[in-house]
């Protein structure tokens, strides 16, 4: 079972129930993204991390990194490259790129994502 | 202590090939470069350790449901009394609801702020400028980062690990590596001390106070509404004498600042070690105040809570309201001694010699 215990209600009451971002989303610089797709995304990631992110939690910190002074190599657990693969492999690092000129997704939305997947680094 | 699968280690320049640069941008554009780098560092950092008390809460939540342990203390006098779960025992639930408010105050703390940075791109595409959007947010960062981390891996310790007693302290759960892993966001990218500075000397001064007004305007327009009406009325009272002292702490930090100034008759340069006494307690001071008019939310809840819901919806409200309530009634009020200390600041502590500590 993970260790990671995630609240994606109290996102999305925060998002959607106090702070009215389905009058941002689906509008003007973010007529891409509509509230129902913003949802989707973040029960994606949430999965993600509990599943896939979390699963090297314990394992990195036991066995963590080892450095060869010599040749300058870093040897990463096979854990954590596992789940570093799954973060790069989803592909949701995208979300905080920018889509031509300007950002196409709402910060609102990437920060309630980060969340979940930054516990990948602890 | 913690983060191990981080690689962090010393680089060296040059060592077995000589170093090589590049200009990225123009010249002098360095440190500019960098603050846009650090903004986004700063965020992420907040936002990570408020996430990691976030699961260190329900990771004790989900172990106090389960653990049995002594009889409940209206029945400690009774040896045939039935073991209950320790969420039965007193200082147990105001563990979980201290935890519980924060956690959920500081997560609509970093979802507010992305509020602010939604403004700044959608003026941005619009090529225009928002600047009150950026004056907010700039204020609102050390606030993230510095009272997010310094709070989440306080409470990760003082609460989390505590509710598991001496399990917690064991590698059988996740708290013990919570707490080595989340010291970090304390220090990396600007120290708590370094946040309290940036606070009040750039996102205060500097900004002449604009950002701060129009968010304790803000503040009072709630305070002073109707806002969940007859349910929320103590704590909006709460909310009203916290915003108080904590503009009391900000009147006293600059009355030191002013006294500083040896351009002055009476200035004595010395005068600015009184701000920097203070600069830790005013970030932790303004993030009380903030957080606890973020719970707001509770009006929502209320409103919801007025029609028909699924159990687990009403208790997700329920607790919303609960969580408002309990920050604005056990928190809030320790400011009046916040206001009451940095009033009294003198330089004594600075007149100490080294070797008294």
């Amino acid at each position: 079972m993970s260790h990671y215990k995630s609240n994606l209600r109290d996102i999305e009451f925060n998002l959607f129930e106090v702070f009215g971002r389905d009058e941002v989303l689906g509008h003007g610089l973010y007529e891409d993204l509509d509230t129902a797709t913003a949802r989707s995304i973040l029960v994606e990631i949430d999965r993600l991390a509990r599943e896939d992110l979390a699963t090297s939690f314990e394992d990195a910190d036991r066995h963590p990194p080892v450095f060869d002074p010599a040749s300058g190599d870093v040897t990463m657990p096979a854990s954590f490259a596992r789940s570093y693969q799954a973060w790069m492999d989803s592909e949701w690092f995208r979300l905080q790129l920018p889509a031509g000129q300007a950002r196409s997704t709402p910060p609102t939305a990437t920060e309630s994502s980060s969340p979940v997947w930054r516990r990948r680094w602890v | 202590m913690g983060l191990k699968v981080s690689t962090t280690c010393e680089l060296t320049f040059g060592e077995h090939a000589p170093a090589k640069g590049w200009l990225l941008g123009e010249v002098h554009d360095g440190i500019a470069q960098m603050f846009q780098v650090i903004e986004n560092a700063r965020m992420m950092v907040g936002t990570r350790a408020i996430a990691t008390l976030s699961t260190g809460y329900l990771n004790a939540l989900a172990y106090a449901k389960e653990r049995v342990q002594g009889a409940d203390l209206t029945e400690s006098s009774n040896k045939a009394a039935a073991r209950v779960t320790i969420t039965h025992h007193p200082d147990i639930r105001r563990s979980l609801m201290t935890q519980k408010a924060y956690v959920e105050a500081m997560r609509s703390l970093v979802i507010y702020t992305a509020t602010w940075q939604d403004r700044v791109s959608m003026a941005e595409h619009a090529g225009e400028c928002d600047e009150l959007a950026e004056r907010v947010n700039d204020l609102l960062l050390p606030i993230v980062k510095g009272y997010g981390s310094e709070r989440s891996w306080v409470l990760l310790g003082i609460e989390s690990l505590q509710t598991f007693g001496g399990s917690g302290f064991l590698q059988d759960y996740p708290i013990e590596q919570y707490v080595r892993d989340a010291k970090i966001d304390t220090l990396y990218e600007g120290t708590t001390a370094i946040q309290g500075q940036d606070l009040f000397f750039r996102k205060i001064v500097k900004d002449k106070g604009r950002a701060l007004t129009h968010l304790a305007q803000e503040i009072q327009t709630f305070a002073a509404s109707e806002a969940g009406n007859g349910r929320l009325k103590v704590e909006r009272e709460l909310l009203a004498a916290g915003l108080e002292d904590a503009q009391g702490i900000l009147a006293a930090v600059f009355t030191y600042l002013m006294s500083a100034n040896p351009q002055d008759e009476n200035g004595d340069i010395r005068n600015i070690y009184k701000v920097g006494l203070n600069t830790t307690r005013l970030l932790g001071s303004l993030g009380d105040v903030v957080c606890s008019w973020l719970l707001r939310g509770a009006e929502a809840a209320l409103d919801r809570l007025s029609g028909e819901l699924p159990p687990a919806e009403k208790s997700f409200y329920e607790g919303k309201v609960a969580a408002a309530q309990f920050f604005a009634r056990e928190i809030l009020p320790k400011l009046a001694a916040e206001r009451a200390i940095a009033q009294r600041t003198d330089l004594s502590l600075m007149d100490l010699d080294d070797a008294a500590f």
